[in-house]
């Protein structure tokens, strides 16, 4: 028996549905675009949201979901995608282009691919990075008197049981793993020194998080004193008043690449690439950059303010300084070195 | 074993409240070893409140309790040693009968040998020997019922309570089960106290009565001195069934009744001259006569009915008051018509009550139909 | 009248709707479920039994699903534990104090998990409530690790589930004939014994209807499980959310789900059965 997978889950999806509940109509007028829960969720209905419709005339409703979750959701209904415009991180982005859900970006319509690096272009000509994760080191200034300076500070004594970490389910994780298994003689497809690295890690780990969001939150309740994380989800709880700093590791930090990818079959082809251009622009980007948002722009006119400064100095100097990972190496591993994880990284 | 293992029983000015209800009113008693008594009166006199505070589920607001003499009303239920049955019996639904006339023993910490003798033999006593593997939802009314009175008797208590005992029963099967149960509690010599609504019960199977009324004793006596001799109205109109004759008093000896003649009484009354008062006649203390015997009473004729043993006649007085006659079916002298016109006349004035009559127009509601 | 021997069509009519929903949102998708399941590779490639054998040759999953099923039986034992206390001083108390247990067994149902699972992060975090009030009366010389504990876990479980525990044990105590308990005490027997030999073992089917209750409820509860338990403290719920959408092990995830499913009902239906055979073999001494 030979049956495609998205045939199968296509045609499963409908007998569970019965009908289908998905919305198949929206309007040509309206499109709907994904966000990543939390924070995001809010800049984007915040900033992206009014500046989309100024620019061209047309609404866009946001739907918070994580990456991994949208894939199989479009798989569902491929003819009638829920979604026209969706939002993934590097690692979640590889199987989606390999599912073919995704369509390529019309660049030589665009407005705002000119100021996009390099770096942030996608080499196969899919949408370009409107956004950048960077991970480094969080920790609590008040326990933690001299600022980290690299990934191998997390293994110090001093932080017995002090030390919080997530698993390899989230792009963060995967990335913090793939740089220590670097460091430790690996290589993004060796991933084996990292799980032996972890190892040694574990009489320093105080806690295990189920998600990015809620290694943050272990800060807030006062259940851990460093750990790798975002440098936004570091810099929104530090302005919250969390006694949380981000430091940089001498390796650099490693940005995570978002980017905003077009579905094949959406409903408005136009409103979509207005869409894309908007969240691009220099206005959307500069906005998105600002207090209280903090994200790290890709359109390199934007220059660094605030929190951002400290960093980077500007959007060029933040591609030469990061660290980047391929992830189509090394995402078909991810499955499996999950649920390895899941199975040896355990206190 | 004496025939006498039971308590003597002494209430002393017990009295009981639930908040502001005031459910007993200081009540004083007291009961000889051996003795079975009846509490007696309709719901809400007072006389399961009474019974709980017997067996020490309850503690009284006021007053004491003794047994042999002895203050018990800080002793809990289960130290008593009281035998309790309950009106639908109580069996454990989960325990065998067996088990369930052992539960007392074991509380007891009763060595099995002895637990397994005593049940045996208080099955024994009550005919079920057969039945000790049973459930009690195997057994009929009447066997639960002498599995409870095992059950209460198992662990020789001073004193016996039954809670309304037959009101689960069958018509049919109750005035066997009085019997039985009267002369099993007689035979073995306890103490026992049941409370019933239930006057024919009451009269059938107690030593003594005690009528109950609003939470005040009305009476105690031995059956027949309460049907012949009621002390108050309450327990005239309670008791068996009795025909109300309004009057006044015209003579030291002398009652005008509303109803026409003038009667002179079998002794003198205390009544004050011109003083309202009830007569109170039983059914078979009145028969139909002539109209020119002294002191007839005239009335309508509503209802005869043939009863086997006797005739009862029902009819009404011109005043409107409602007259009751047993007769004999000999002595049918006179053939009462349905809607005619007949005379009625107290045989025995030694038996009639005289009552002062009550504030409020008397109903005889409590009044019993034979 | 209508008893279960006449099941006249239109007597059955009214429970068409739940039905058709049942079939659709339960039976239908379990089918998928299955189909799913039987697949050798997440890329649905080659039908193969080799998810199931996957699961029981390998230790890490076996105990897993052992673990979630330990924690949904300590939770349901300490729910039991707590319930008969609650339903004993309800039937004690009277009209106002009945108004204001049902209340406080009721509020926490009022309010959703999500909100009583983080109500327990702040009790029992390292600077929770717990800890900052043992360190304060100086019990403690250091915060002890509550939070992303089993035991933790178990008893914030046991607090959010409580109600489903308590109302069928209420309920059934409320059925107790009080006339059997006074017998019992009447006979001599103490509170300990007219317990145990009474009131235990009458209510018995309250008692175990809550159990199986908080037994699935607590297995399976994917939230607390998660924000209490913590990335630390892998149970069956997580697992499956992990393999689905994390490995995107679809075929596998089927399986550790139909496993799961059908590990719970199965002990609901043991528990069930054995413990009714238990009460009748009670009842045929």
């Amino acid at each position: 028996m030979n049956l495609s997978r998205r045939a199968f889950l296509g045609n499963s999806a409908a007998l569970a549905a019965g009908i289908g509940f998905s919305d198949m109509s929206h309007a040509a007028t309206q499109i709907v675009a994904t966000t990543y829960p939390g924070s995001f969720d809010e800049a984007f209905k915040g900033v992206v949201g009014p500046a989309f419709a100024k620019s061209s005339g047309g609404s866009v409703s946001f739907t918070p979901l994580l990456g991994v979750d949208q894939i199989g959701k479009i798989q569902a209904s491929r003819n009638a995608p829920p979604f026209d415009v969706v939002l993934f991180d590097e690692g979640p982005l590889v199987p989606a282009i390999e599912s073919g859900v995704l369509e390529k970006f019309p660049a030589e319509k665009s407005k705002g691919f000119a100021d996009i690096p390099q770096a942030f272009r996608h080499p196969d000509g899919y949408a370009p990075v409107i956004t950048v994760q960077l991970i480094g080191i969080a920790y609590n200034p008040k326990k933690v008197k001299t600022p980290p300076t690299s990934w191998e500070d997390l293994w110090k004594p001093e932080y017995k049981g002090r030390v919080g970490i997530t698993g390899l389910g989230s792009s963060l994780g995967t990335a913090f793993m793939v740089e220590i298994a670097k460091m430790n003689g690996g290589s993004e497809t060796n991933i084996e020194p990292a799980f032996e690295a972890m190892k040694k890690l574990l009489p320093n780990v105080g806690a295990i998080a189920a998600s990015p969001g809620a290694l943050a939150a272990l800060f807030q309740q006062g259940e851990i004193d460093i750990a790798f994380n975002y440098w936004n989800n570091v810099a929104l709880l530090a302005a919250k008043g969390v006694d949380i700093a981000f430091a940089s590791p001498k390796t650099g930090a490693v940005a995570v690449r978002s980017s905003a990818q077009i579905v094949k079959n959406n409903q408005a082809p136009k409103l979509v690439l207005d869409y894309l251009d908007a969240v691009m622009s220099f206005e959307v980007q500069k906005a998105l950059e600002a207090s209280p948002w903090v994200m790290m722009p890709t359109n390199k006119n934007v220059p660094l303010t605030g929190a951002n400064l400290t960093v980077a100095k500007s959007v060029d100097d933040l591609v030469a300084k990061s660290v980047l990972l391929d992830w189509t190496k090394f995402q078909p591993l991810r499955g499996e070195w999950i649920t390895r994880f899941t199975k040896e990284v355990r206190i | 074993m004496s025939n006498t293992r039971g308590h003597a029983l002494a209430l002393e000015g017990v009295g009981h409240a639930f908040g502001s209800t005031i459910a007993l009113e200081d009540v004083s008693l007291s009961i000889a070893a051996a003795e079975l008594i009846a509490l007696l009166g309709p719901s809400g006199c007072g006389k399961t409140t009474m019974l709980q505070i017997i067996a020490g589920f309850l503690r009284p607001t006021k007053g004491e309790v003794l047994f042999d003499g002895n203050r018990v009303e800080r002793i809990p239920a289960n130290r008593r040693r009281i035998g309790m049955v309950f009106q639908n019996y109580a069996l454990f639904p989960h325990l065998s009968v067996f088990e369930n006339v052992a539960y007392g023993l074991r509380a007891r910490k009763t060595s099995s040998a002895i637990v397994k003798t005593r049940v045996a033999e208080m099955l024994d006593l009550v005919q079920m020997g057969g039945f000790a593997s049973r459930l009690p939802g195997q057994l009929s009314g009447g066997q639960q019922q002498r599995v409870a009175l095992a059950r209460a008797l198992a662990i020789e208590p001073g004193l016996v309570l039954l809670d309304e005992p037959f009101s689960a029963l069958d018509k049919n099967l109750r005035l066997d089960m009085q019997i039985e149960i009267k002369s099993l509690l007689k035979g073995y010599g306890v103490t026992s106290i049941m409370v019933t609504h239930d006057q024919e019960e009451a009269l059938s199977m107690a030593d003594r009565i005690v009528v109950l009324n609003k939470g005040r004793i009305e009476q105690i006596d031995a059956p027949d001195a309460l049907y012949d001799r009621p002390a108050s109205l309450f327990v005239n109109s309670f008791i068996g069934h009795a025909n109300f004759l309004r009057g006044s008093v015209t003579a030291d000896d002398c009652v005008r009744l509303a109803a026409g003649p003038e009667i002179r009484l079998a002794k003198s009354t205390q009544h004050c001259r011109g003083s309202a008062v009830v007569l109170s006649v039983r059914p078979e203390n009145i028969s139909l006569v002539d109209s020119n015997k002294p002191g007839a009473i005239p009335i309508t004729v509503r209802a005869t009915m043939p009863l086997g043993s006797v005739n009862v006649v029902e009819g009404v007085t011109p005043t409107g008051e409602a007259v009751k006659i047993n007769q004999a079916r000999l002595s049918s002298i006179a053939h009462a018509r349905v809607g005619s016109g007949a005379w009625v006349a107290i045989n025995d004035m030694t038996a009639v009550g005289v009552f002062s009559a009550p504030a409020e127009t008397f109903s005889v509601n409590g009044a019993k139909e034979f | 009248m209508s008893g279960s021997a006449t099941h006249e069509p239109r007597q059955l009519l009214p429970a068409l709707p739940l039905a058709a929903l049942f079939l659709a949102a339960f039976v239908l998708p379990l089918i998928v479920l299955v189909f799913i399941s039987l697949f050798r590779t997440p890329q649905f490639l080659e039908l193969s039994p080799i998810q199931y054998v996957k699961f029981f040759r390998d230790q890490f999953s076996v105990t897993v699903l052992l673990e979630t099923l330990l924690l949904g039986a300590e939770v349901a034992m300490l729910s039991l534990l707590l319930a008969y206390p609650i339903g004993l001083a309800y039937l004690g108390s009277g009209k106002i104090g009945r108004a204001l247990i049902t209340f406080l067994i009721i509020l926490p149902l009022l309010t959703s998990s999500v909100v009583r699972t983080f109500a327990w992060i702040v009790i029992l975090g390292r600077d929770g409530i717990v800890n900052s009030t043992m360190l304060t009366l100086g019990l403690w010389d250091s915060p002890a690790r509550l939070l992303y504990t089993w035991g933790g876990l178990v008893v914030a479980l046991t607090q959010i589930q409580l109600p489903l525990m308590a109302l069928p044990v209420i309920n059934s105590l409320l059925r107790l004939n009080p006339n059997l308990v006074k017998a019992a005490e009447g006979l001599g027997a103490g509170r300990f014994r007219i317990f145990f030999t009474v009131v235990l073992p009458l209510t018995v089917p309250g008692a175990i209807a809550g159990w199986l209750l908080v037994f699935a409820a607590a297995a399976t509860a994917f939230i607390t499980q998660t924000l209490v338990g913590g990335g630390r403290i892998v149970l069956m719920p997580s697992y499956i959310y992990q393999q689905a959408v994390g490995v995107q092990d679809w075929p596998f995830s089927a399986a550790l789900s139909l496993i799961f499913t059908v590990a719970v009902i199965g002990i609901v239906f043991l528990v069930g059965t054995t413990s009714r055979r238990f009460a009748r073999g009670i009842d045929a001494v």
